[in-house]
């Protein structure tokens, strides 16, 4: 495929509102069946990967033995537009749900947050890039597989891509660029 | 100044709104303007509070749009619905926002608040956000503002404002009520009060004077004006008071000077009234006396036997003089009727004041209610002074002032007469030496049917020949009085204007005794009427009038054919007698007008005799008739009627009968005309 894309870094509801809207032409790095709520939106049937949705606390020490349930006891903050962290965390001693993912890692210096919520690799990348050492608690709350999806007006584009990623999947590019992009950001 | 206990008993004790419908007005007046006004002025404030009101709202959702826009954008585009719904939460609770919700793609996405019923403002903002350089739409942010609030705020300000608006206007109004009670309404009382007192008696009332200072700002004023014109007024009141105060005495006086002669009017209406009918009785009583010897001399000679008594000439002189007494009495009557109607005409002429009185003396009866008396004459009057009178009416006056003066003189009395010149009339003065009369009785001298008391003495007479006598002298121009003294005796005062120019003496031609229209000769020599006739034939006896004086002559050269027309029988018969003192004259006779007419027309007579009234055809009817036809125009009439009234003789001889002669007949009369007549006729 020769088409150049231009990647742009949003909050997370409203990336999808704007591509369900039209306004953009695509989100990624979307969990499954995401057209239900947004019907514009095609699902590129080809995962980019699995994203861990995992907790971070300042320091070492805290451990979630029982999931979702085990965050009760903390204060915890998230960023807007996280569904499956709306849809999960039930119980806390309180919530927080900051603009962006780049608020959590403050919150978490400041002692505002017991444990703040993100995935795996942006809180990986965002940590690393903004100078901040938290202490990725493990295992992930959850693992789910992540998607593209493109605007409807995009439509005819979405088999296409989803055969490159599988090509780029068969002959060890994925694999390459993963390696290559992904884990120098892996926390220790 | 006033203070406030008097103004408010200005207010209440005075009862300015109870007596007074002008405060009343004026009080109407300031609540209803102001009211009026006041609904305008709280109609625009409340208008303004209004717009006041909405502008805010605008404002604030401006301020909305300029404080919160950004906030509400920027958690719009990170769709973070917690801080969306503080946001909205947080609009909602500014004033008057009600409802706030924001739409996209046409869904409801977020709200707050609830829309109710009421009066809204809605406005639509739309939230963007700037992305890729340009402005992105999120969403459309409606915002919704109640009026009712604004409503609510206004009524509440209208209750405020009508209640201290109205407390202002009560203020006001009593304000202006005392000052207009202080200004002007009780000088208004005053001036009414001092109207009244006017009323009752305007004569000592001093001039209007307002209570308050003569000098002021403004002044004079309408006030001042009033009081000027109601002294004027006052003024006026007065002076026309004194000239009704004068006018109702002039009046008065007027009413009892009216009421005294009416008072004495009637006395004399009354006086008259009761003369009348003593006239009435006497009359009677004077018209029995001769009738009763003409009915009783009648009776001795119809019921005579034959041989008639040896004496019928002197029954029948008997009869003849009562007869002539009845006839004096009713010429006396006619004369009083005639000169009282205005039916005499004078012919005045210069007469010697002397001769007239020395031929009345003359001319008096002989004996007079037996009495004799001496009549003595003096004048001082110098020969060649005439007086100006009826010839005739002069010898009446004098005759009959002289019998009464004889008459009513003491036995052998004095009469004097006396003639002098006083100014420009020729005064004659009678004085006898008789029983004089009272006052009282001279009063009722000129009155007729007034005898003095005498009515019922033996004294003959009627009670008409004074009034006769003054009436004939004021007709001629002169006057006449009477002075008497009970005891002494009278005198009666005839003055007749002298003469322009003095004529020489003798000339003593007859004149007629009566013009036309009494031109019927058989009143020449009518008797002189006289109050007190002492004897049937001793007054004022005329020639011809009467058949007692010699028998008439027999004459056989009058000849002719004459018919008279007569109703009554015994007339007929009476004329038939008379006609034999003419034995060659034809005598015929038809009982009413249409017989007489065709006798005349079979063959018409020298002379037709006719009685006026008559049942049918009367005599003119009759006159007129032969007056048409050719063949009887010709035919001499002779009226013969009981009808003396002058004015029947006129009507008479002017209808065209040769001559008028009145019953009773005057024989002699009556055979005069008709030789008269036949004598024209055969010449």
């Amino acid at each position: 495929m020769d088409i150049s894309v231009d990647v742009t870094t949003l909050p997370a509801e409203r990336a999808l509102l704007n591509a369900n809207s039209g306004v953009d032409d695509g989100d990624a790095l979307r969990i499954g069946g995401m057209q239900q709520a947004y019907p514009n939106l095609i699902q590129v049937p080809e995962k980019i990967l699995d994203a861990d949705f995992v907790a971070y606390a300042a320091r070492p020490g805290i451990a979630l033995p029982g999931g979702w349930p085990a965050l009760k006891p903390y204060v915890v903050a998230y960023a807007v537009g996280y569904k499956i962290f709306d849809a999960n965390v039930k119980e806390a001693v309180e919530i927080t749900r900051t603009r962006s993912i780049d608020e959590l890692f403050p919150l978490l210096a400041l002692g505002r947050a017991d444990v703040v919520l993100v995935d795996r690799w942006q809180g990986n990348w965002i940590a690393r890039h903004d100078g901040y050492r938290p202490t990725l608690i493990e295992p992930p709350l959850a693992q789910v597989s992540m998607y593209i999806y493109l605007n409807r007006k995009h439509a005819a584009l979405v088999p296409e891509l989803a055969r490159a990623m599988a090509a780029m999947k068969s002959d060890g590019t994925y694999r390459k660029l993963f390696e290559q992009h992904l884990v120098p950001y892996d926390l220790p | 100044m006033i203070d406030a206990r008097s103004a408010g008993r200005l207010l209440l004790d005075r009862a300015i709104l109870r007596n007074n419908g002008i405060a009343r007005r004026i009080m109407l007046a300031l609540v209803l303007v102001s009211s009026m006004v006041t609904a305008v002025i709280t109609a625009m404030e409340l208008y303004r509070d209004y717009q006041v009101d909405v502008h805010g709202i605008y404002e604030r959702v401006d301020s909305l749009r300029s404080v919160y826009l950004p906030a509400l954008s920027d958690a719009v585009w990170i769709a973070d619905d917690t801080q969306v719904k503080l946001v909205l939460d947080g609009l909602r609770n500014l004033r008057d926002i009600e409802y706030l919700w924001i739409e996209v793609d046409g869904v409801v996405r977020w709200s707050s608040g609830a829309r109710n019923a009421g009066r809204i403002k809605e406005q639509l903002i739309p939230l963007t956000h700037r992305y890729r350089g340009r402005d992105l739409v999120l969403g459309q942010l409606h915002v919704v503002a109640s009026l009712d609030g604004v409503i609510d705020r206004l009524l509440s300000s209208l209750v405020v404002l009508l209640i201290s608006n109205a407390v202002k206007t009560l203020i006001v109004t009593l304000v202006m009520l005392l000052l207009f009670q202080i200004m002007v309404g009780q000088h208004l009382e005053h001036i009414a009060g001092y109207l009244r007192g006017l009323r009752s008696d305007p004569g000592d009332v001093d001039g209007l004077r307002l209570r308050r200072s003569e000098h002021g700002l403004w002044r004079p004023d309408a006030l001042d004006y009033v009081t000027r014109a109601v002294n004027q007024f006052q003024q006026e009141v007065q002076r026309s008071n004194a000239e009704i105060r004068e006018l109702n005495r002039s009046l008065e006086q007027r009413v009892v000077s009216r009421t005294l002669e009416l008072e004495a009017a009637q006395r004399t209406a009354e006086q008259a009234n009761r003369a009348k009918s003593e006239f009435l009785s006497g009359m009677s009583h004077e018209l029995r006396t001769p009738l009763n010897a003409i009915l009783g001399f009648s009776d001795m000679l119809r019921f005579a036997s034959e041989p008639l008594p040896p004496t019928p000439h002197e029954h029948a002189g008997h009869i003849q003089r009562a007869g002539m007494h009845l006839l004096k009495l009713i010429d006396g009557l006619l004369d009083l009727t005639s000169i009282e109607s205005g039916a005499v005409q004078l012919l005045l002429e210069d007469i010697d004041p002397l001769e007239a009185v020395q031929q009345a003396i003359q001319g008096l009866p002989t004996q007079l209610g037996g009495i004799d008396a001496d009549i003595g004459i003096e004048s001082r009057l110098r020969p060649e002074i005439r007086m100006r009178g009826d010839r005739t009416r002069v010898r009446q006056v004098l005759i009959n002032l002289l019998s009464n003066a004889v008459k009513y003189n003491r036995p052998g009395g004095t009469v004097q007469v006396t003639l002098e010149q006083v100014d420009e009339r020729v005064h004659i003065g009678v004085r006898d030496s008789g029983l004089g009369m009272s006052v009282e009785q001279q009063n009722g001298l000129f009155q007729p049917f007034n005898r003095l008391g005498r009515e019922r003495s033996t004294t003959p007479g009627l009670g008409i020949g004074l009034v006769i006598t003054r009436d004939l002298v004021e007709r001629m121009g002169g006057t006449m009085s009477v002075e008497s003294q009970p005891g002494v005796g009278s005198t009666f005062h005839v003055e007749l204007p002298v003469a322009s120019a003095p004529v020489a003496t003798a000339h003593l031609a007859r004149a007629p005794l009566a013009r036309a229209p009494l031109a019927g000769a058989h009143l020449e020599g009518a008797p002189v009427a006289d109050s007190h006739p002492a004897s049937p034939d001793s007054i004022g006896a005329g020639e011809g009038v009467a058949t007692g004086g010699d028998a008439p002559r027999v004459r056989d050269d009058v000849v002719g054919r004459v018919l008279y027309i007569e109703d009554d029988e015994v007339n007929r018969l009476l004329m038939a007698s008379i006609l034999e003192w003419r034995p060659r004259v034809v005598f015929e006779m038809e009982t009413d007008g249409a017989r007489g007419l065709l006798a005349v027309r079979r063959a018409p007579p020298d002379l037709v005799l006719v009685d006026l009234l008559m049942p049918g055809l009367d005599g003119f009817q009759v006159l007129a008739a032969l007056r048409e036809q050719p063949e009887t125009r010709a035919v001499p009439c002779i009226a013969v009627s009981a009808n003396a009234m002058p004015q029947d003789i006129s009507e008479a001889l002017t209808a065209g009968f040769a001559a008028y002669v009145v019953k009773p007949v005057a024989m002699q009369l009556l055979l005069r005309e008709i030789d008269r007549v036949l004598a024209a006729d055969a010449a």
